[in-house]
């Protein structure tokens, strides 16, 4: 993308005026997507992201500039801008680059940019017409389609040099419910890091009927009674409380702030034993993973939680330094004009061993969230708040009658306290993840959990 | 202009490749940021960008593309993309390219004296915003948020109808958000300033804002359940009504997304109510004397006297009901298609001060703060649940603090009982959205 003699003379003047370590993040990415609303195309694009991010370590100061421009002249004088940001004495070193070769692990068979967009444009029609012939309760269906192809360059004052290609291929599909004046909302998200072979292997009819049926089901529901019950967790999305009110927590950012409850914690007791939680950037052509990190590290599989105990954090190189600890390949970005910081990439709770039936008969009265939604968490205190998508109360250990409106309500680290059963049909879902280092695609997993005990919102 | 000679390059390779009228948006920019945390720097940003939109006809539909890499080789790219995607329009809508406007009012956003502030003073600001706040109170723990930014940016339009227009201005922004701690008990506070004017920018102001704001609900509690007459400050009505705004757009009342569906000159606020859409107000972050499309921008009263005048056009929208376009075509970005969105839109100020209108209510609550506006908010419905933080009212004084109640109701309601508004104007954060602190005969409270 950018010759290496360029980079080198960028690098120099990165920290010419005396800098720890500076890194150069170049990105060329081709983003093509189609929104099929309302029985027409409502808006399709093509485009092409590019730039150059710069980042400069000068002790525990971290400077990133940005640019689009990708001449020699214009990129040496934003690193000389940025590098006027630290006031060092003698230049740093900047060591001959050398190529590390990036395995791919994640195989692509067809390139998204290859498949014509009228191919495209059927797949999102598909999509669109088997949610809305669904029921005659569906009003409104929305249908995208995206694919991203970001070819990124990584080089740093340490010598490093590595190329990468992340490849993603989506299908979203959005169906709103009306009964008596009441909107409801299904969807599906399926997602991968992968070639155009997963549209063409997924059964989009099922898919579009699936968000339907969700709508469909909420709209015909009454609304859910307040209180505080045991409440089971299906699969998949239903790791999003995971990771929203606990991974983040986990992450070197707040740990090395010292805002996270489970910063100082490793080795401690901080779930019940059947709680097994992992973070795995490595699992082929899952959406949340890369061949490599945004550092140029290679992804892992981080253990966070084993058997109830905290293993470790997710850590990247600058918190890493804060912290005395090394990066696990987490360090992650959205784009050049980020500087990167530790994310999480695939996240879930690991399997356990009883089933999914078990939990639910476990419960004499009790709600079964089958769908979650999206929910917020305060990351000062840990208090979450989300929503459930399709829910149903439990009643004498069978799943009854659908219930709209309900919220799970609590805080992260006393929730995990309470899991005291994991089945064995670990799913995940595809989320984007958004942070300060921007919004990054993630997968959310786990297998029905249940909850001991959790206060559920509704009227 | 920068970009004629591109742009140029790019209309000869389209119509090489069979397209028809095609437009050229460039826009580019530079940022400087600086975050304070402990009076040390904790995070330096620079920014130098820019990008390029391109779309034109093809068979008769329009198709889009855009590159971040600005240079002749990427126009192969363009004109490719926007032509593979006019093949697949299948809209029944007709898109136009714009011949330009008879006239267009000049505007500036450019302050020179911006430019002459230094990087040092820039973070030297920063740095004293946070020790004053730290200073002003030692329940004050930390600063969660203490920024300073600054930027340009500049946009070029072209089409082969022979217009050009061009635009260019500068901002600056300080934010504090701080902690404080009384007991074990947590709150924050927060202010801000956007303006391209520095020597508005005050240390002082800014910290004893956020400062007043932790400490006050510091011994915050809730008040019981029941209907409240409501006073909301102009910031959070200002984040309703940004919540809420696409309902004034035509495109909302096309797609049946908006309750104001034929109701053009009919009553859908009190009489105290104009809501304002001005292009041209000083300062303003939507300032700007032509629209997304090259259409020349203009004021105009969207609610005047508590009936609906008009809705935002741009000019798909217009040409659908037979209206001239309001100047309202957004373009987020040169990655954006083109969309509709207000520019300046504020509710015109009354004339008492807020204290006054304070006085005039017996019992009822002053709120300055609304959570989850954009989970607790359903646009097309109009009804909002959201959290509330602020003060009890009571014999026309406010008497104490209030949190952990949330207040509901339904927009298109809350238009018609609105009572007066207070004259202090402020922005939102987003820009571009404005509200005076608004008088509300009532809203339904959940508290104790």
């Amino acid at each position: 993308m950018i010759s290496k003699s360029v980079i080198a003379s960028v690098l120099e003047a990165a920290v010419s005026t005396g800098g720890d370590f500076a890194e150069l993040f170049i990105e060329d990415s081709s983003v093509s997507s189609l929104n099929y609303l309302d029985g027409q195309l409502e808006s399709s694009q093509t485009g092409r992201d590019f730039g150059v991010g710069i980042r400069i370590f000068s002790g525990l100061k971290c400077i990133y500039a940005y640019t689009n421009s990708f001449d020699i002249d214009s990129l040496v004088e934003t690193a000389l801008k940025a590098a006027q940001a630290v006031k060092g004495t003698a230049p740093g070193e900047v060591r001959v680059l050398n190529n590390v070769k990036t395995e791919r692990i994640h195989v692509v068979n067809i390139m998204p940019d290859s498949v014509s967009k009228r191919d495209k444009l059927e797949i999102v029609r598909l999509a669109y017409d088997s949610a809305l012939g669904y029921d005659s309760l569906i009003k409104q269906v929305s249908s995208r389609y995206s694919d991203t192809v970001q070819n990124v360059a990584i080089a740093n004052t340490e010598g490093l040099y590595r190329e990468d290609t992340r490849v993603y291929t989506r299908l979203m599909v959005n169906a709103v419910a009306e009964k008596d004046g009441q909107m409801q909302t299904g969807s599906m998200n399926p997602g991968t890091h992968g070639g155009y072979e997963f549209i063409q292997g997924l059964d989009i009819p099922d898919i579009a009927k699936r968000a339907a049926a969700t709508a469909v089901v909420m709209a015909k529901a009454e609304y859910c009674k307040a209180g505080t019950m045991p409440v089971v967790i299906d699969n998949a999305f239903g790791g999003v409380i995971f990771h929203e009110a606990c991974g983040h927590g986990l992450e070197a950012t707040s740990v090395a702030k010292g805002t996270s409850v489970f910063a100082g914690r490793i080795g401690e007791k901080v779930a019940p034993e059947v709680v097994t939680a992992i973070d795995d950037g490595t699992m082929p052509n899952e959406w949340g993973s890369t061949n490599m990190d945004d550092e140029g590290s290679d992804t892992r599989r981080n253990v966070l939680i084993e058997k109830g105990i905290l293993k470790g954090y997710l850590v990247d190189r600058f918190n890493g330094m804060k912290m005395g600890m090394e990066s696990t390949g987490s360090s992650r970005r959205q784009s050049y004009k980020f500087a990167p910081t530790s994310r999480m990439s695939n996240t879930f709770i690991d399997n356990g061993s009883s089933k999914k039936a078990e939990l639910i008969s476990s419960v004499d009265f009790g709600l079964y969230a089958k769908v979650m939604g999206g929910g917020s968490v305060n990351p000062g205190t840990g208090e979450f708040n989300f929503s459930v998508r399709e829910g149903y109360m439990i009643r004498n250990g069978r799943i009854a009658e659908p219930v709209r409106g309900a919220t799970l309500i609590g805080k992260g680290p006393e929730v995990l306290q309470k899991i005291d059963m994991v089945a064995d049909n670990l799913d995940m879902d595809q989320g984007m993840c958004g942070s300060s280092s921007g919004s990054i695609p993630a997968n959310v997993g786990q297998p029905a959990v249940r909850v001991s005990s959790i206060t559920v919102g509704g009227r | 202009m920068k970009y004629r000679d591109l742009a140029d390059k790019i209309f000869k390779a389209g119509t090489e490749a069979g397209m028809a009228d095609m437009e050229v948006y460039v826009s580019s920019g530079e940022e400087f940021e600086v975050k304070i945390s402990k009076s040390e720097i904790d995070g330096y940003k620079l920014a130098d960008t820019s990008g390029l939109g391109f779309r034109g006809f093809y068979n008769g539909k329009i198709g889009y593309s855009y590159t971040e890499k600005i240079s002749v080789d990427s126009i192969p790219y363009l004109v490719k993309g926007a032509v593979e995607n006019a093949e697949i329009n299948d809209s029944k809508d007709q898109d136009y390219i714009f011949e330009g406007s008879k006239e267009y009012t000049p505007v500036n956003n450019l302050n020179k004296e911006l430019d002459a502030v230094t990087e040092k003073q820039k973070i030297d600001f920063a740095i004293e915003m946070e020790r004053k706040a730290l200073g002003l109170d030692p329940r004050i723990k930390a600063s969660q948020y203490c920024m300073l930014g600054t930027g340009t940016y500049a946009s070029e339009l072209f089409n082969t109808k022979g217009l050009a227009l061009s635009d260019e201005g500068n901002f600056a922004y300080a934010i504090l958000m701080v902690l404080a701690e009384e007991n074990g008990v947590y709150s924050s506070g927060f202010d801000f300033i956007i303006d391209n004017d520095f020597s508005k920018f005050d240390t002082e102001r800014i910290a004893g804002k956020a400062v007043k704001g932790a400490i006050d609900l510091l011994d915050a509690k809730p008040v019981t359940g029941g209907e409240y007459e409501v006073i909301l400050d102009g910031m959070a009505s200002a984040g309703l009504l940004g919540a809420v705004s696409s309902i004034f757009s035509a495109r909302s009342v096309h797609k049946n997304l908006s309750l104001l569906k034929g109701k053009l000159e009919e009553k859908v606020a009190a009489d105290c109510v104009d809501l304002i859409d001005d292009p041209f107000y000083k300062g303003g972050t939507s300032t700007s004397s032509f629209d997304g499309e090259g259409v020349a921008t203009r004021y105009k009263k969207v609610i005047d006297g508590g009936v609906l005048k008009t809705f935002l056009h741009n000019l798909k929208s217009a040409a659908r009901d037979g209206v001239e376009s309001t100047g309202n075509a957004s373009r987020g970005s040169y990655k954006s298609t083109i969309g509709i969105s207000p520019t300046n839109m504020y509710f015109k100020p009354g004339e008492k001060s807020l204290e006054e209108v304070v006085s005039g209510v017996e019992r009822g609550l002053y709120l300055v703060d609304l959570d989850g506006i954009h989970s607790g908010f359903n646009p097309i419905s109009g009804d909002f649940s959201l959290g509330a933080k602020g003060y009890l009212i009571e014999g026309g004084k406010i008497t104490r603090s209030v949190n952990q109640i949330t207040i509901s109701g339904n927009y298109y309601e809350l238009l018609m009982d609105i009572e007066e508004f207070a004259s202090e104007l402020r922005f939102g954060m987003g820009g571009g959205i404005g509200s005076p602190p608004v008088r509300i005969k009532k809203l339904s409270v959940a508290g104790e």
